[in-house]
């Protein structure tokens, strides 16, 4: 048996575009097959449209495969029903988008404690794990600002907070330097390097940006929805 | 923070609109608990006022009709009747024809007025305290009149004054003194003028009759029998009676009016229609802008129902808060439309006019539940939508 964290066999991802006499079947991942072990940094490049984002979503859970086996830490998540998906979602993977998505209303600690309603965690605890987030990515200070208060670069922090906050097994960024500017960038993949080296968490990012890549340890490269390489680094390289 | 803080947090995060909002969930709620109340208020009234037990008897074919003086004795004689007061209308204008003038004004008999009207306590104007000695003052002078103590006080009337009343109905201006006062406590009319009818009797030259009779029975149950009795006998006389409770009297005059029961269910409905598509209207706005939020929250782990819950609750606190202040307008102010009713034709009806705790219990449910049905479907909408296309929507 595998110990890889996320198991991937046969992947199908279609969509169809279109209705009726015009719809057209869009095959974007086919027949693909990967292993993510615990503690990787993956970079999942490749053009637009090679299937790259469609795949992190569907190791996310909130999309799903036509067709193959996808089973992460042993559990095979395409069996599992809507709600089973969300239970599973909160606590197994923390998410990363491009545009950060930080709720408006809440501060960011409010924003980071999001998650941590879903579990059976007091007043109090809660409140410690937020700190603790906020210390990580460096935002302790920024604790009772509201989103439009901050920086891009910190937005996105707030978000990588919020996506550690519970403990996940899996960390999924979508273009996380995407919307940045290029000093931000570097901070926000700093920072996830940090979280892959110092706290051991599993990584998957998907990045169009060749020096994004360069801090993953492994490099994954797909085109038309089928994976053409897959480069594990040298430490030196990292 | 926990679910009730984000609930909070999302209801004030457009603060504009969600007063807007409950501003017009509040002024339905105070439209339609007003009219609910008035409903309530018109129904009740003559039970408040003791009006189980009496009976009012007329002409057939209109209040307006004249029935013999004879009719009077007639009916007292009749079994189960304990007491009967004949009634004239007089139609007296005071000063000046104006609708604050106004005031119901009836000829009736003394000495068997406060058998049929028991409730109706004489009273000093200036002391307010209880006064039966004036009444016996009122029931010796020819001239003297019987005020209630609402009337003294808006026109600012005292014992021995003299009242100038112009007729419409008749070709004749009587001058009354004041000799007594009534308050009939909490809930009726206070407002009436009584006046000798032999006083307007001679004055017209005595044509010898009266325009109803005030009847009261033994007991409420007596009252059907009584009806047949009266009725019966004046059947296929000159002038026949038609004899009905004062509820009855009184749905007749708001029959007038039409079907006021139907209007006010009517005007409720197209309200609560109104409310439903301006909160459904709000809902789907606030849902909209918040898809990529919503679906955020779902790619962190909320499950659909939980959110479900959490967006329905907002309605639900909205809806509650919304009727709430309605309600709270409604009883507050309803003081003031007790007032400023009392300057029109229909003020004597609405005499101790409350909106009552019966029909907040009937409105903030039905505000609540107007709210999650406006809800429901835009926040379904935009629940079941698939995380990615939903996450999209926001860029």
């Amino acid at each position: 048996m595998s110990d890889a964290l996320v198991q991937i066999r046969s992947l199908e991802k279609t969509y169809t575009r279109g209705s009726g006499r015009d719809a057209q079947a869009v095959h974007v991942l086919q027949g693909l097959s990967l292993q993510v072990h615990k503690g990787d940094f993956v970079a999942l490049m490749g053009p637009s449209g090679s299937g790259k984002t469609t795949l992190l979503n569907l190791i996310a859970g909130i999309d799903r495969p036509t067709a193959g086996e996808l089973m992460v830490d042993g559990l095979d998540i395409t069996r599992l029903s809507e709600s089973e998906l969300a239970r599973w979602r909160a606590s197994s993977v923390g998410f990363i988008f491009q545009l950060y998505n930080l709720i408006p209303v809440l501060t960011a600690a409010e924003n980071v404690e999001l998650p941590l309603l879903l579990t059976k965690l007091g007043k109090r605890e809660r409140r410690e794990h937020v700190q603790t987030a906020l210390s990580v990515v460096g935002l302790a200070d920024r604790m009772g600002h509201y989103p439009r208060q901050l920086s891009g670069g910190q937005e996105q922090r707030v978000a990588i907070a919020r996506a550690i906050v519970t403990d996940p097994l899996l960390l999924l960024a979508d273009e996380p330097t995407g919307d940045l500017d290029k000093a931000s960038g570097e901070e926000i993949l700093e920072l996830l390097s940090r979280l892959n080296r110092e706290f051991g968490k599993t990584i998957l990012m998907v990045t169009h940006d060749p020096h994004a890549a360069e801090r993953a340890k492994r490099l994954v490269r797909l085109e038309k929805g089928v994976l053409v390489s897959d480069d594990v680094k040298a430490p030196a390289s990292r | 923070m926990n679910l009730a803080g984000l609930l909070v947090r999302n209801l004030t995060r457009n603060r504009r609109r969600t007063m807007l909002t409950l501003l017009s969930l509040a002024s339905s709620v105070f439209l339609v608990a007003n009219l609910e109340a008035a409903l309530i208020h018109l129904e009740r009234l003559p039970r408040r006022v003791g009006g189980e037990e009496r009976l009012i008897v007329h002409g057939k074919a209109s209040l307006r009709d004249r029935l013999p003086r004879s009719y009077l004795d007639r009916i007292r004689n009749v079994p189960e009747v304990t007491a009967a007061v004949p009634l004239m209308w007089f139609g007296g204008i005071y000063k000046r024809l104006a609708p604050e003038n106004r005031f119901a004004q009836y000829g009736i008999e003394a000495a068997s007025l406060r058998a049929v009207i028991p409730e109706l306590e004489p009273i000093d104007p200036a002391t307010r305290s209880a006064a039966p000695q004036l009444f016996e003052e009122f029931a010796a002078d020819r001239s003297g009149a019987l005020a209630g103590i609402e009337l003294f006080e808006k026109f600012g009337w005292k014992l021995g004054d003299r009242i100038m009343l112009s007729s419409i109905l008749y070709p004749v201006d009587l001058g009354f003194t004041l000799r007594c006062s009534y308050d009939a406590g909490s809930g009726m009319d206070s407002r009436a003028f009584y006046f000798h009818w032999e006083y307007l009797e001679e004055s017209l030259g005595n044509p010898g009759f009266v325009n109803g009779v005030m009847v009261r029975g033994e007991s409420p149950q007596a009252l059907p029998d009584i009806i047949d009795r009266i009725d019966g006998m004046f059947a296929n006389s000159a002038t026949e009676t038609h004899t009905e409770t004062e509820t009855a009297l009184r749905a007749g005059f708001i029959q007038m009016l039409g079907n006021l029961q139907f209007l006010v269910n009517a005007i409720g409905t197209a309200v609560g229609f109104a409310m439903l598509m301006v909160s459904a209207n709000t809902m789907a706005m606030a849902a909209r802008e918040r898809t990529s939020e919503i679906a955020v929250m779902k790619a962190i782990g909320f499950a659909p129902s939980k959110l479900l819950q959490l967006l329905l609750s907002e309605a639900a606190v909205l809806g509650f808060l919304g009727s709430l202040l309605g309600m709270l307008c409604a009883a507050g102010l309803a003081p003031l439309m007790e007032l400023m009713l009392a300057h029109t034709n229909v003020g004597p009806l609405f005499a101790g006019y409350r909106v009552g705790a019966e029909i907040a219990l009937m409105l903030i449910p039905a505000g609540i539940a107007i709210a999650l049905l406006a809800a429901i479907l835009p926040v379904w909408n935009v629940i079941r939508r698939p995380i990615l296309t939903a996450i999209a929507h926001g860029v």
